[in-house]
């Protein structure tokens, strides 16, 4: 803070609750027409923590994004104590006093911590600009480091380089980064998302600390209920671009923050028959998946699929839907576990393995996994069949065109002209390119993950009955989304992924849609006695 | 005042700037070659009249343009074929000498009939080229070494086996940069007695072979269906069942081959011996050529055949107006610098504003 | 004999060493940031024609020296728009400019002058006591003034890159762009220094081959030394320390390959590893020896990285930067 704004406080009769922060009316276009922020308001308080709260897409990264200044608002406008602000890029945020703990950090893992520290601020002994370049001296650095890390009972040594450390320290490292530097108001983004759940409390009693030895404000972005609920004061919850409210944490309960941060609309009735499903086309016994530093991202998942019924995994994304799902169509192979499609054993087999024995996958990433984007729809869609169009070494495009111009018709794929690359497809058209791809191949199980995420509401029924579809002929189908109304209208069967794990399974008719909304945001505590006692 | 450029992505390349950017980047290229030539006291003008029109006024030098094509383009798809896969093929030079070497050591040490020697000699210089493709393949596919540096530093590898087979295992006559002359048989011969043709050996040949090749390949094979697929995304590529290592180990060491064609056809058909000289630097003009024609076959050809030009009429310069050979090296680097800028305004939009400043944040 | 023999080898290593040593640096550098910069072979080639055309318009070394390095910062300056302005891809631009300063070098250099110009050279200034050394010091220890800056260059650069808060920047540019941004350091500001100052060691090393032993300029008288600083950057796995060690032990290499050490070990010519003696010593076979090390250590290096995640070379290394949201 500079004098300037310290008067405007002074002049304002420094009131405690006055707000720190304004957000007002903000709107972000992105290119495509998604409006990621449809005139949103946030207010946050002196001294509070403010959490923001919603589901992926929800618009919670795009509007700190705009604060921090990544990126550029296209309406509305940004005050700090009352003063407007015209933030256009990170330094400029720094200076006024915003502080961001990003989700992936921002680090140089090569680094000591200290360095990180300091990085850009050319601390040294001398006043002149041009000897700060050429010398350094960080042992006042370290010293107000140690200093900061007592007094908030933060665990970081600041000689440690940091690829030694361990997530929960390297997240300190980010705390400490913006702490270092005067900060008013830290927003943390998703901070928990990569912590187990011990570090989780530590990290709490920082963030207390922070409040009130600290005199810092900190808004709280999350997904996680059961978190928001436990260190916020205050919570807005956005969804789908637009601010669904703002509350007082301890004036409202779990049941209702998950209500309103998933929805209660319904998008359309689909009709489903009920049909008894046939044998089992995939089975999943206790896969454990770890990420390169060993941490669990999916831990001890069975599952079964069965001919002609839809199995739907409900989960918020970054529950570990990902890794699951690339173990089960064979992209990638689990540390631990067994996978088997039509009795078959395909542990560890080789991605052809798979698709040779009938499973087809639509994965979440449409342009960068899902299809070869500079490439144009005949390469695209003889992608998995093209061994099919083989004579001897020779490959029948002739064949593969057909087939192209074939789906398009079938799929109604809106295309400007068949030599363009796909990547100018828009994304709900691209959708029906990858589905009509893998149907045609008649696959005993599909997997899709996240299938109409960012379509619009025509393209979405259209996949939903093209799925059912599916279904009534007989595929057994592995539908991943964390939109609940799709998974519930089209599921034979639920599941509820938390954290890695299976934290629920029910059926169709015995689904409860409350209660499955708390197990994805709360995991195995949805059920927890003392929990539901605190929200009666 | 604040003068701020942005850049952003263009959404889609306008059609004329696809063909008018090589057809510029062309003419820039020879406006900024004149600035040195002019400085050495000669007329432009002449210059490139002589560099483009001479070579096709003589057979010999018709024959020339023939006979430089052929490693030009052979080292062209060598470079253009990893291309596709989004690899660096920067090796090309090196597959090229090392193409002689297997050429000279067949050539030279065994003792057959034409029918038997002429292929032999042909065949262990393609493969030593594949081996130097295969080397930086397996590298890359198996434990992830930068493809650039591998094939880059096996060029010079390549430089001083030559030298050292030269110079101590199989030398020519006395101390000269160069082995002694193949036998008869072992080298590639005219293709005809008279007219342009004469001056044109049958290495030749291998043009329109490698080129249909490499076309068939890219165009008609699963395999070229797998390598364009991995070329615009390694994770669809996989995800399809697609191999990775194989993409990856196949397009090299086919690279590697055709280059190593080329340095056959140096070796066994120009001069017919092994020299310290067998290229004058066409594997790296190879990667110009490969970006030029990076659309598709015809279009290596049509570069290689360019430069071969280029080449050509570089030397009638040379001898005509006493300037140093060296401008051949100078047209293609600025020819290379205004593609590299040209390639910059096919991909980005350029907006340059001068603003005022505006009320700095408190 | 033998040890006389081995001081003139080291000798000669020195010099042979200093322009792989102030071309490694200066690549070095570049590379912390972030960017490759293939061109220094043609940095190199115009850096010892033009020390010589100075030299010998204005009679003093010192100035030709320094209009090398001025050169040198001129034509890496092309390389850093291409690259960083213009976001092109670094391995072409850094190909273009080496055949861009050779050829030009050669072009310019046959038409100016005629034949090989002569020009004095730098002349060796023995360090007391140290050349004093019997055998070995004169031959080590008395060399030219850019043999002893190039030397000089090793703990500065290392004073620089890890004692200073610009070298911590340009560092970081290297490594984690993103992050170095979102503080406030400009990226292309600290890449354009880093390929400048690259550019402007390997106007250094192009002005010692022509100003020092040779005292002469030839056409290709870089003789694919820049490519051997490339590899030497590698080798090195981006420390000024190693840099050293490795340049003159490649110094040490290209001195055997020109005193010929094949003549020396004829007195094994009767033993049965002779053959095998006589191929490895062999000039031109040695000439590969610096090239296969590199591809050795990068696959070991890769090997283990994947294995520990610990990387030695900068993370965003041929990455042009572009900020997110732009």
């Amino acid at each position: 803070m500079n004098d300037s704004m310290v008067a405007a406080e002074q002049a304002a009769g420094g009131a405690d609750r006055a707000p720190l922060l304004e957000m007002r009316d903000v709107v972000k276009t992105f290119p495509g027409g998604v409006m990621a922020n449809d005139h949103v308001d946030l207010e946050v308080r002196r001294g509070e923590i403010h959490g923001i709260l919603g589901e992926n897409g929800a618009g919670k990264s795009t509007l700190m994004k705009i604060l921090y200044g990544l990126y550029v608002e296209d309406e509305g406008e940004i005050r700090l104590d009352g003063e407007r602000l015209d933030i256009t890029s990170p330094a400029d945020a720094l200076d006024v006093g915003i502080g961001m703990v990003h989700q992936h950090f921002m680090h140089v893992p090569k680094f000591t911590v200290v360095e990180n520290v300091v990085l850009g601020l050319r601390e040294s002994a001398y006043e002149n600009p041009i000897l700060r370049f050429l010398t350094r001296d960080y042992s006042a650095a370290i010293e107000r480091i140690r200093d900061l890390t007592d007094r908030y009972g933060i665990d970081l040594d600041p000689e440690a380089r940091v690829h030694d450390l361990d997530i929960g320290q390297k997240q300190r490292l980010e705390i400490v980064k913006a702490l270092y530097r005067d900060v008013d108001l830290l927003v943390l983004d998703e901070p928990t998302a990569v912590l187990p759940p011990h570090e989780t409390e530590q990290m709490f009693d920082i963030l207390t600390s922070l409040v009130a030895e600290g005199d810092l404000s900190i808004i709280f972005i999350s997904h996680k209920l059961d978190e928001v609920t436990e260190i916020t004061d205050r919570v807005t919850v956005l969804r789908d671009g637009r601010v669904v409210d703002t509350l007082a944490t301890a004036e409202t309960t779990r049941a209702e923050l998950a209500e309103l941060m998933v929805g209660q609309e319904v998008l359309f009735d689909v009709e489903k028959e009920h049909r008894a499903p046939g044998d089992v086309a995939l089975s999943a016994r206790g896969i454990t998946d770890r990420d390169y530093r060993g941490v669990d991202l999916v831990r001890n998942v069975d599952l079964t699929v069965r001919e002609g019924e839809i199995v739907g995994l409900a989960g918020v994304s970054g529950n570990g839907q990902a890794a699951l799902v690339e173990s089960l169509v064979g992209v990638s192979e689990p540390d631990a576990g067994t996978i088997s499609v039509k009795g078959t054993d395909l542990t560890g087999k080789p991605t052809r393995a798979f698709i040779d024995s009938g499973v087809s996958y639509v994965p979440a990433d449409r342009t960068n996994e899902g299809s070869a984007a500079d490439l144009d729809l005949t390469y695209n869609v003889m992608l998995k069949q093209y061994r099919q169009f083989r004579d001897g070494p020779f490959l029948d495009y002739d064949a593969g065109r057909a087939l192209a111009t074939d789906l398009v018709e079938r799929f109604d794929i809106q295309v400007p002209d068949p030599e363009t690359p796909v990547k100018h497809l828009s994304g709900g058209n691209l959708q029906k390119l990858i589905l009509a791809r893998e149907l045609s191949l008649d696959p005993d199980v599909l997997v899709a993950n996240q299938p109409t995420w960012g379509l619009d509401v025509g393209a979405i029924k259209y996949v939903h009955e093209l799925l059912l579809e599916e279904r009534d002929d007989g595929t057994a189908i592995f539908l991943v989304s964390e939109n609940l109304d799709e998974v519930l209208q089209l599921s034979d069967r639920i599941a509820v992924i938390y954290e890695g794990e299976i934290v629920h399974e029910t059926t169709a008719s015995e689904a409860d849609r409350e209660r499955i909304g708390r197990y994805m945001t709360e995991g195995s505590n949805a059920t927890d006695p003392v929990a539901q006692e605190r929200d009666q | 005042m604040n003068v701020e450029t942005s850049l952003e992505y263009r959404n889609e390349t306008p059609r004329w700037l696809g063909w008018a950017v090589p057809v510029l980047t062309v003419l820039a290229a020879l406006t900024v070659g004149a600035l040195p030539i002019l400085l050495a006291q000669t007329d432009p003008i002449t210059v490139y009249l002589t560099m483009f029109l001479d070579p096709l006024t003589s057979d010999y030098r018709t024959g020339q343009i023939l006979t430089r094509a052929t490693p030009l383009i052979l080292a062209g798809l060598a470079v253009y074929l990893p291309l596709k896969a989004g690899l660096w093929n920067v090796g090309a030079e090196g597959q090229i000498y090392v193409g002689g070497i297997g050429a000279a050591v067949v050539a030279l040490t065994v003792d057959a009939g034409i029918v038997v020697l002429l292929p032999l000699t042909l065949l262990a210089g393609a493969l030593l080229g594949a081996l130097w493709g295969f080397v930086p393949g397996y590298l890359l596919a198996r434990w992830n070494a930068n493809e650039i540096v591998t094939t880059l530093m096996l060029v010079f590898v390549a430089q001083n086996l030559n030298s050292y087979m030269i110079r101590s295992v199989l030398p020519g006559p006395s101390n000269y940069p160069y082995t002694e002359t193949f036998p008869d048989t072992a080298v590639l011969p005219p293709l005809a007695e008279s007219g342009i043709l004469s001056h044109v050996h049958a290495g030749v040949l291998f043009v329109p072979i490698a080129a249909a090749a490499v076309y068939v390949i890219m165009d008609r094979t699963a395999f070229g269906f797998e390598t364009t697929v991995f070329g615009s995304s390694q994770a669809a590529a996989e995800q399809s069942g697609m191999s990775r290592f194989k993409i990856i180990v196949v397009t090299m060491t086919i690279g590697g081959l055709l280059a190593g064609a080329a340095g056959v056809s140096q070796a066994a058909g120009t001069g017919g011996r092994l020299s310290e000289a067998i290229s004058p630097g066409y594997g790296f003009t190879a990667i110009i050529i490969a970006l030029l024609g990076r659309r598709g076959v015809p279009q290596v050809l049509a570069a290689g055949a360019f430069f071969a030009l280029i080449y050509v009429g570089g030397n009638a310069v040379s001898t005509s107006t006493g300037l140093s050979t060296a401008i051949i090296d100078v047209v293609q680097a600025l020819i290379f610098l205004f593609l590299i800028t040209g390639e910059f305004f096919k991909r980005f939009t350029v907006d340059v504003r001068v603003t005022r400043d505006t009320a700095e944040v408190v | 004999m033998v040890v006389e023999t081995l001081a003139s080898l080291l000798g000669l290593a020195v010099t042979m060493g200093t322009p792989l040593l102030l071309a490694g640096l200066g690549e070095l550098i570049t590379q912390r940031s972030g960017v490759v910069n293939l061109g220094i072979e043609g940095i190199m080639a115009v850096g010892a024609l033009v020390s010589v055309m100075v030299t010998l318009a204005t009679g003093s070394l010192v100035v030709g020296f320094i209009a090398a390095v001025v050169a040198g910062v001129a034509i890496s300056l092309i390389h850093g728009v291409l690259s960083i302005s213009l976001k092109s891809d670094q391995v072409i631009s850094g190909v273009m400019l080496t055949l861009l300063g050779t050829g030009s070098a050669t072009f310019v250099g046959r038409m100016y002058f005629d034949g090989s110009p002569r020009v004095d050279t730098f002349s060796n200034v023995p360090i007391p006591v140290l050349s004093d050394v019997p055998l070995v010091g004169s031959a080590i220890f008395s060399n030219t003034a850019i043999d002893y800056l190039a030397f000089a260059l090793v703990p500065a650069v290392w004073y620089f890159l890890y004692r200073s808060n610009l070298g911590l920047e340009i560092m970081s540019v290297g490594e984690d762009p993103a992050t170095a941004d979102s503080v406030g350091i400009s990226v292309s500001a600290r890449r354009y220094l880093a390929v400048l100052i690259g550019g402007a060691f390997a106007g250094a090393a192009g002005a010692h081959i022509s100003l020092t032993v040779a005292g002469f300029w030839v056409a290709a008288s870089s003789a694919g030394r820049g490519w051997i600083a490339f590899a030497l950057v590698i080798f090195a796995q981006w420390r000024p320390l190693y840099i050293l060690l490795g340049a003159y032990v490649f110094g040490f290499i290209e001195a055997m390959i020109l005193d010929g050490i094949q003549e020396y070990l004829t007195v094994f010519a009767d033993t049965a590893a002779w053959p095998v003696m006589r191929t490895l010593s062999d000039p031109n076979f040695m000439g590969m020896y610096p090239y296969l090390a590199t591809i050795v250590i990068l696959t070991v290096v890769g090997v283990r990285a994947r294995a520990e995640e610990s990387r030695t070379a900068p993370e965003a290394l041929l990455e042009p930067y572009i900020r997110e949201g732009d």
